[in-house]
């Protein structure tokens, strides 16, 4: 499965908010990559810099408070982070799409859906019977009905049906990457499913690179083969999905997995863990997770752990954390 | 859509009428109409047939509803100041001269205040924003009549530039659209501004982003429809306000429209004019909210849909 070829690749990526009480870092040194037909999960509890991660990739953070403070992201071999607002127009939605979590906001409420969809071709420069086009598209992500959906407003149509049309719109321009920030969180337990195998099926078609950010477990081990887990804007363990469910080399990730009865089973949030994550304003120099961590000690809380080799003992897994051979 | 629509003009209607029977009312309660219809030393005989012709001892009821019916033919009795004139036709004489400096303004306050909000918004804590929030600030501070006054000894009396008052073509009409103008200007760019930062926030308009849309697209196109409901909704109250307004500014710059009209014929107790100038304003204003409504349901079809 993994063919060692990223198309994705993120170094040391830091991305910092201005706030009115001064700058916070939300996205603090993450690394990683993603290979061609590859889908990588990141997982993490709600504030854990996942959907700041997927933003600073796209370059849309919030205006005019966020900006990406150093590090790469290559898409392809190519940098994206020094090239300027108008190249980074023309990579989004035609070398990268993104699918968003709430369908129900996230298309415009004042436009058809083929007017939406229409749009998304003329940006990937497809030109002529573009209606017939756009029914074929939405055909595509089975949105039954296309012919007539087409001309309807996004009030007119379910959560499902409109987080299809957003997933048309995403692969219009048939992107190399496609970044889905929890788009079925929003979504009946029966829906979600079908969207899961739809989203699938696109990469079997497309063969296209899929970066799910989730706080379901149950949706990692189904549809990624590959995870990062994410705690206060870093990355504390990454691998195959296998290796870091078997053996889980972070306490943070032991954590999650616990909080999780059974695996396949939907979990909504990742609360079951004693305490909150911190304040981004507050992390000292040590383990930003030593005020949970049970194994925390005087050098988690002073100096930041090394990253260290996964207890799968597999090529492609780490953790960041001092005690990760304590785990048992 | 059309059931919308009818909706609503029905609702227009009703609220003229309500308006007719205001109008009809403060006529009855401002005192006897005779008073100002006759000289004072009226014989007995000259107020009886007066009474008469005017059917004044009729019932109110039937008073009202003949009033409503000659209102509905145009029909508001003759002035009293401009002898040989029916009241209608002294409003119509002078409402295209009200229309124009209105449009004027109206076409100014949008021009320059539709933009500068939408630019606000986009550029927001630039320069470019403060620059829009001064000039909101300054608008909304300076009272129209003295701005006039203002303007006039500058740019007319000092400079030169414009001719100071009285009526005329688009030189005439420049600095009282202008004083006119000022204050939407402000209040159009404000609220312009507040609908656009909420937009820009919206989950549809990172999707527009993240799909590629060109940042002038995402601003117009995305953005600026959706916002836009707010101005429009703003549109029903300026054309009121204009209206107000111009009777301020055709007095400061002695333009003969229907404002200068109001105040001329309240001061001559020309009680059938200022009658009509009021009912002429209250249609004025009823059409343009139906505008409103209209557009409303050009721009969301979650409006259009219902
Ligand atoms: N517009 C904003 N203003 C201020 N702080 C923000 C803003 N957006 C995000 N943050 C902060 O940035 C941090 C990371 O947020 P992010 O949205 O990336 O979390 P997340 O992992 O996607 O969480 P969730 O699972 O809830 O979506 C959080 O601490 C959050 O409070
Ligand atoms: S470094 Fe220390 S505090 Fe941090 S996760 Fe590992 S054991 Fe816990
Ligand atoms: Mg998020």
């Amino acid at each position: 499965m993994t063919n060692a070829d990223p198309i994705l690749r993120v170094e040391n990526l830091r991305t910092e908010l201005a706030l009115s009480s001064g700058p916070i870092e939300v996205v603090r040194g993450v690394s990683f990559s993603v290979n061609k037909g590859e889908t990588l999960g990141i997982v993490g509890e709600s504030g854990s810099g996942k959907s700041m991660t997927a933003l600073s990739i796209m370059r849309v953070l919030p205006r005019p408070i966020g900006r990406i403070a150093s590090g790469s992201i290559y898409l392809d071999g190519r940098d994206l982070v020094p090239m300027t607002d108008s190249q980074m127009t023309q990579i989004r939605g035609r070398e990268i799409g993104m699918i968003l979590q709430d369908p129900h906001t996230s298309l415009n409420p004042v436009y058809t859906i083929g007017n939406q969809v229409i749009e998304a071709l003329q940006i990937n420069k497809q030109r002529g019977g573009l209606l017939q086009k756009a029914i074929n598209l939405l055909k595509k992500v089975n949105v039954a009905d296309s012919e007539r959906r087409v001309h309807a407003f996004p009030h007119q149509m379910s959560g499902g049906m409109k987080q299809r049309v957003v997933g048309a719109i995403s692969i219009a321009g048939a992107p190399k990457v496609i970044i889905a920030d929890e788009p079925t969180t929003a979504l009946d337990v029966t829906i979600q499913l079908q969207y899961l195998e739809l989203l699938e099926q696109i990469q079997q078609e497309t063969g296209t690179a899929i970066v799910f950010i989730t706080h379901d477990l149950g949706i990692v081990a189904r549809l990624c083969h590959r995870l990062v887990v994410m705690y206060a804007g870093q990355i504390v363990e990454e691998g195959t999905v296998d290796d870091v469910f078997d053996a889980p080399s972070h306490p943070y990730t032991v954590a999650l997995l616990n909080s999780v009865p059974h695996v396949d089973r939907k979990v909504d949030r990742l609360y079951a863990i004693e305490g909150n994550p911190p304040a981004l304003h507050e992390i000292g120099t040590g383990c930003s997770f030593a005020p949970r961590c049970p194994l925390s000690d005087a050098r988690c809380r002073t100096s930041a752990p090394p990253t260290v080799a996964g207890r799968s003992h597999a090529p492609d897994h780490f953790a960041a954390c001092w005690k990760s051979g304590e785990l048992a | 859509m059309l059931t919308f629509l009818l909706k609503r003009t029905l609702y227009a209607l009703i609220s003229l009428l309500a308006i007719t029977l205001i109008v009809f009312s403060l006529s009855h309660l401002s005192g006897n109409p005779l008073d100002a219809l006759l000289p004072d030393d009226a014989t007995p005989a000259q107020i009886e047939q007066v009474t008469r012709h005017l059917g004044l001892d009729r019932p109110i009821t039937v008073q009202y509803l003949t009033f409503l019916q000659n209102a509905a033919m145009g029909d508001f009795g003759d002035s009293l100041k401009w002898k040989g004139q029916t009241a209608a036709e002294v409003v119509w004489e002078r409402l295209p001269a009200t229309l124009q400096l209105g449009g004027l303004a109206l076409l100014i306050s949008i021009v320059v205040a539709l933009p500068l909000g939408v630019m606000a918004a986009v550029y927001k804590n630039t320069a470019l924003d403060a620059v829009a929030t001064v000039i909101a600030l300054l608008g909304q501070s300076l009272p129209a009549f003295w701005l006039g006054l203002v303007l006039m000894w500058v740019f007319a009396v000092t400079l030169g530039w414009f001719p100071t008052s009285g009526y005329g073509g688009l030189s005439h009409m420049i600095l009282p659209a202008i004083a006119m103008a000022w204050f939407q200007v402000a209040a159009l760019t404000r609220l312009t501004r507040s609908a656009m930062l909420e937009v820009l926030d919206a989950e549809y308009i990172k999707l527009a982003r993240v799909k590629g849309v060109q940042e002038r697209s995402v601003v117009w196109k995305h953005a600026f429809r959706n916002a836009a409901i707010v101005p429009v909704t703003y549109f029903g109250v300026l054309a009121g306000s204009l209206l107000t307004g111009s009777v301020v500014i055709e007095t400061v710059f002695n333009w003969p429209g229907t404002g200068w009209l109001a105040i001329t014929a309240i001061q001559g107790r020309d009680f059938p004019v200022v009658q009509t100038v009021v009912l002429f304003f209250a249609v004025l204003f009823l059409l343009a909210n139906l505008i409103v409504d209209v557009l409303y349901a050009l721009i969301d079809p979650r409006i259009r849909n219902t």
